[in-house]
């Protein structure tokens, strides 16, 4: 036990990621997909899931190349300690952004459905003390306490099932009705729920697997994340009209909200506590992420020190937006800000380093 | 005290003043001058640890019977031991030891005749179990080792003597399986021991405090036994237990934060009944911290979560009620721990009083008197039950105090505040360690094997089968 300390367990790995995966966006994919896909939205999942998958592959490729380093020491390492530096200034520009999109959009919801009341700076404290007394431990603690979290996932996934009973499996059909297009359409609007693997960037050098073995894993929790939403979106499908899906924002808590438990109503209170621990983990990985990348930048060897740093940076972030309007840049911004930083420059590092390997091969 | 390093005189009084000079003339030591061969001599001892019957058995029959010249054979004490150096005869003194002079000699003679006012092995009160051994630690280290000895007697059983403490050094023994335990850890244990640095260590709650890994943790990190069967399975998976002389708490490390619900009555119940009490036990951690604050939050913010007709019940005992739910629950809370720290130290027949007292006059006019309503005294007479369902002290300690924060974010946030609070908390465990050892093994990090042992208590050969020294 005590020599593995510094590294996390393959299991662990399987539901860390998931954990930094799932995220806020699953509870609206239903209503951004009624837009689009309707009753395809099931197939725009599942190919989302499939362009993961080969960004995954991508990601992969690359973080071989350079064992026992991260992202961060691969990018000083390729492009030399000007750009690279550069280049980890903005992927900690990056995990701040995401990491306080998470946490805005979280919060918008639990004051939408539970704490109306409250005004927003406090909520966003309250999840800003959570993170950062998560993210200032090493990965071994965040480890630990992504797998305690991973036993709400029953709980979450009886809720929705739970609604099954309700189902009209008839509402689903025709699959097709949009085209295939609409489908593809589709497919965008999901990848931003899918954010949340690539700190896999940063985790790989510290995994007690071979490389064959981490990828296989991260596959795994990619099939397990797509099928999660696969089914929370035909759930939602088969539940509501699309009528009705187009005019309800967040159909699952909608969903859970309407059922009945007999010991107690009003699910949606229930099953947004339970879910805000789960979203604790997605930002956690964003800051924990932040705070490597300034630890790389400032060559520190610890990354507790700069903790509370990102973390108030990330809080004065997530203050910025007030208007629904500006929250709805907010996200489109993060959006794009994920198709560069998670699928374009991992892109062109790897091609790059194809073209040092050598070099690269001797240094290390 | 800087020790010198005097050795004998040629006299006899010339030593009796020094060591009566050493001691401050103390009154307590005594000293029986005779003569040995014609040579004056004299026996000097602590009256108030020396037993006078063996004395005079071992030392002063043997001594008027016969002579010899070499009067190492004449004594029939345990041990005898020849020192020049007056200091170890003072030292000697200290722990029962008496010193025989002979004008002379240049050495003189210790020689053990201790008194034992032990009390006799008896079940701890604290930890009684319903079957097993009713044996318990006493306050003599060698009488715990004798009954840890007594149950492993392997030569693998390893005991290493520290003495702890500047002023007035206590013995510490470290007891641990040699092929069983990690190496590791008997280093990180007895290097902390070493570590230790003060004046006198006066229980064993201060190696405790003194070497544990998070001394500002609520939680406990060491486990405190007094029951010699437990302490001795705890050796056998390969744990290290440290024992202070004159205390009967066996410290136990590393712990996992389950080894706090387990005891050893769960090993002779069948394993199905055993599984389920443990279960229950396990149950209880959630509410005796969570009630309270789930109930606050449900009456004032979620009240819709309730089903209607119970909704109208709750709402019914609480009108008459003029405080929020947090003053409520806060005055309760109270009222309960100070009749608990009142009822502890009270011999039982006025223990009674307090029970009456506090659970019927108390609880019934309180809310007669319309100051809190009955759903609440439910819910803390429930959480009070669940506390006291946890076999370990500190941990159910540890536990009644968090529900003091978790109560107050529950009133301001609902849920929320008890998710947060629950999040808090369970970072602060996963954080935890025990000598390097997860806290919350085998949870997190996940061992899907142990939890054999853990949650449940499954049929010993399926516990047993694996001894990998991993621990429970």
């Amino acid at each position: 036990m005590a020599q593995d300390e510094k590294f996390m367990s393959p299991k662990q790995q399987f539901l860390f990621i998931i954990q930094a995966q799932i995220g806020v966006g699953v509870l609206s994919i239903p209503y951004k997909l009624s837009e689009t896909a309707k009753g395809g939205g099931g197939i725009s999942v599942i190919m989302a899931g499939i362009i993961t998958q080969i960004i995954i592959l991508m990601m992969w490729a690359l973080m071989r190349k350079f064992p026992g380093r991260n992202l961060f020491q691969i990018c000083l390492q390729l492009a030399g300690p000007i750009v690279g530096r550069m280049l980890i200034i903005c992927y900690i520009g990056y995990f701040l952004f995401l990491g306080a999109n998470i946490m805005l959009s979280a919060i918008e919801v639990l004051s939408r459905w539970i704490l109306q009341e409250t005004p927003k700076w406090v909520l966003l404290g309250l999840f800003s003390i959570m993170t950062f007394y998560l993210a200032r431990e090493k990965l071994t603690v965040l480890a630990r306490f992504y797998s305690l979290a991973s036993g709400l996932f029953i709980p979450l996934i009886i809720f929705v099932s739970y609604g099954l009973t309700q189902a009209h499996i008839e509402y689903m059909f025709p699959i097709m009705e949009t085209g295939f297009w609409n489908i593809l359409r589709g497919t965008k609007d999901t990848t931003n729920s899918m954010y949340g693997f690539e700190v896999f960037l940063i985790i790989f050098p510290f995994i007690d697997a071979s490389d064959k073995q981490k990828l296989f894993i991260i596959s795994m929790s990619n099939l397990f994340v797509t099928l999660f939403y696969t089914f929370v979106v035909c759930t939602c499908l088969m539940v509501f009209t699309s009528d009705q899906l187009r005019i309800i924002p967040e159909p699952v808590i909608y969903l859970v909200k309407s059922l009945n438990f007999y010991i107690f109503d009003r699910a949606d209170i229930i099953f947004l506590s339970i879910w805000s621990i789960t979203l604790v983990c997605s930002i956690v990985s964003y800051c924990y992420s932040a705070s490597i990348g300034l630890s790389v930048l400032f060559k520190q060897k610890n990354h507790r020190s700069f903790a509370p740093y990102v973390q108030i940076a990330i809080y004065f972030i997530a203050l910025l937006p007030i208007t629904p309007i500006t929250i709805h840049h907010f996200d489109q911004m993060a959006e794009f800000a994920a198709y560069l930083f998670i699928a374009t420059i991992p892109a062109v590092l790897m091609i790059v380093s194809l073209f040092v390997k050598r070099k690269a091969g001797r240094t290390v | 005290m800087k020790p010198s390093s005097q050795t004998i005189f040629s006299t006899v009084d010339q030593n009796i003043t020094y060591i009566q000079d050493a001691l401050f003339h103390t009154d307590d030591l005594k000293i029986r001058h005779h003569f040995y061969k014609d040579m004056p001599a004299a026996l000097v001892y602590l009256e108030s640890l020396v037993d006078p019957i063996l004395v005079e058995r071992n030392i002063i029959a043997p001594l008027r019977l016969k002579e010899a010249d070499n009067l190492s054979e004449l004594f029939t004490t345990m041990h005898l031991e020849v020192h020049e150096r007056l200091e170890d005869g003072i030292q000697g003194l200290m722990q029962g030891y008496c010193l025989y002079f002979v004008k002379g000699k240049p050495v003189f003679y210790t020689l053990t005749a201790p008194a034992n006012y032990d009390r006799s092995i008896t079940e701890p009160e604290n930890e009684a179990i319903i079957r097993g051994a009713h044996n318990g630690f006493i306050e003599n280290l060698t009488v715990n080792l004798f009954l840890l000895r007594q149950q492993i007697s392997v030569p693998d059983l390893t005991v290493k003597y520290f003495n702890i403490g500047n002023t007035a050094p206590r013995r510490v023994a470290m007891i641990y399986m040699h092929n069983l335990t990690e190496q590791e850890l008997v280093q990180k244990v007895e290097k902390r021991l070493k570590s230790i640095s003060l004046d006198a260590i006066m229980s064993a709650g201060f190696i405790q405090e003194l070497i544990e890994d998070n001394p500002h943790s609520i939680f406990p990190q060491h486990l405190n036994t007094e029951r010699p069967d437990h302490t001795g399975a705890y050796l056998m998976d390969g744990h290290v237990v440290m024992m202070l002389e004159g205390d009967p708490t066996a410290l136990i490390v590393p712990v996992s934060f389950f080894a706090f619900y387990q005891t050893p009555d769960d090993y002779n119940n069948r394993w199905m009944i055993a599984s389920f009490v443990r279960f229950i036990r396990l149950l209880s951690f959630i509410t005796a911290f969570q009630l309270p604050a789930f109930y606050i939050a449900i009456v004032s913010f979620h009240s819709d979560v309730l089903p209607i007709q119970l909704f109208f019940t709750v709402q019914g005992s609480l009108t008459r009620v003029p405080y929020p739910p947090l003053m409520e629950a806060m005055l309760l809370e109270l009222i309960f721990e100070f009749l608990r720290e009142a009822g502890l130290r009270l011999p039982s027949r006025v223990g009674q009083t307090i029970g009456i007292v506090g659970g019927l006059v108390i609880g019934d006019a309180i809310v007669k008197a319309g100051f809190v309503s009955y759903t609440m005294i439910i819910v803390v007479a429930m959480t009070a039950i669940s506390s006291f369902l946890i076999p370990s002290n500190e941990m159910s300690s540890a536990i009644r105090i968090l529900r003091f924060p978790l109560m107050i974010a529950a009133s301001l946030f609902g849920f929320i505040g008890i998710s947060f609070g629950l999040t808090i908390l369970f970072i602060h465990l996963c954080k935890l360690e025990s000598f390097g050892k997860p806290y919350l093994f085998p949870v997190a990090p996940l061992k899907m094997k142990n939890f054999k042992d853990a949650f449940m208590r499954f049929p010993i050969w399926r516990i047993r089968k694996k001894a990998d020294g991993s621990p429970k």
